[in-house]
């Protein structure tokens, strides 16, 4: 039997934060949009864009979660306009991802899946299954979990 | 959405866009008065009340608020303005860099708070687009009144 294999968008948040997500869930990449600030909010999700007349989101795994929010940080190089599905059938909704650099579209079998690594516990609840890749764990995470909750 | 959605409960008749500190809250004209000048203020006794403000012939406190909504020490200058808020009875001064009114109810497309925005407890009810590009924190005059009430509460203690 051929081995299983999918395409997906590997997303740098920081040096040391990976993640991956699959190749339908990234729509756009944009350079440095307008953000706004919400208050009483996370250091990780304190910000806002408009894009196509809707208000998304943003979320930077790369801030120090114990952090102040902070708006004068720089921030990640690129922002990924990401879509998801909170139940089937429900209409689309999007958020934005901080990257630190363009997204890297790669190639998953199945014979690459492994445990959840525990170094980075903050994409690792978030996750829905990993898989080894370059000598790195890399969690697919759900991005329902990362924007709704 | 539009103004008469269920984020705010009942049908606005405009707008109020007060900016500071680089946010811009988005008050249902109902809930907010006419715009006064800081020499208008009369002076108050508290370091966090700015002046007070005649509102409904009481004297209410003037705040100058950072971009988390709390109250801070501000310098007032010939150029502030204070916008009065006010619910169920009472009124506050926000002090603002500017106030802009917009007379249309469909001036401002409400949208929740997402999920992951919820960290704590907030005044903000919702987040609006305004002038096509532009995003504002939607509250209403109770809600800011009493997140207000409850900062300087907590700044006392």
């Amino acid at each position: 039997m051929s081995e299983v294999s999918a395409q997906a968008w590997l997303l740098e948040f920081s040096r040391n934060q990976v993640a991956a997500v699959g190749l339908h869930e990234l729509l756009e990449v944009l350079s440095r949009p307008k953000l706004y600030h919400v208050p009483m909010a996370s250091a990780r999700c304190h910000q806002v864009l408009v894009w196509r007349d809707e208000i998304l989101p943003v979320v930077d795994f790369g801030a120090d979660p114990a952090s102040e929010p902070d708006d004068a940080a720089p921030g990640g190089a690129v922002t990924a306009i990401a879509v998801y599905q909170t139940v089937p059938g429900e209409p689309l909704r999007h958020g934005a991802l901080q990257l630190n650099v363009m997204p890297k579209a790669i190639t998953v079998a199945d014979n690459m899946a492994c445990a959840l690594p525990e170094s980075h516990p903050s994409l690792s609840e978030l996750a829905i299954s990993c898989f080894f890749y370059e000598n790195l764990a890399i969690p697919v995470i759900d991005l329902t979990r990362v924007f709704e909750e | 959405m539009n103004a008469g959605s269920p984020l705010l409960g009942n049908v606005v008749s405009g707008w109020i866009a007060c900016n500071f500190d680089e946010v811009t809250l988005l008050i249902p004209m109902e809930d907010a008065g006419a715009r006064v000048d800081a020499d208008e203020l009369v002076p108050a006794a508290q370091r966090l009340e700015l002046g007070m403000l005649r509102w409904q012939d009481e004297l209410w406190p003037a705040y100058r608020l950072d971009r988390e909504l709390v109250p801070v020490t501000w310098q007032m200058s010939p150029t502030t303005v204070v916008l009065p808020v006010c619910a169920n009875g009472q009124a506050r001064g926000i002090v603002c860099d500017q106030i802009r009114s917009f007379d249309h109810p469909v001036a401002v497309s409400l949208y929740p708070v997402p999920g992951c925005l919820r960290e704590r407890p907030s005044p903000v009810i919702a987040l609006g687009l305004y002038e096509t590009l532009r995003v504002g924190l939607v509250v209403r005059g109770e809600s800011l009144i009493r997140h207000l009430d409850a900062a300087l509460g907590d700044r006392v203690r």
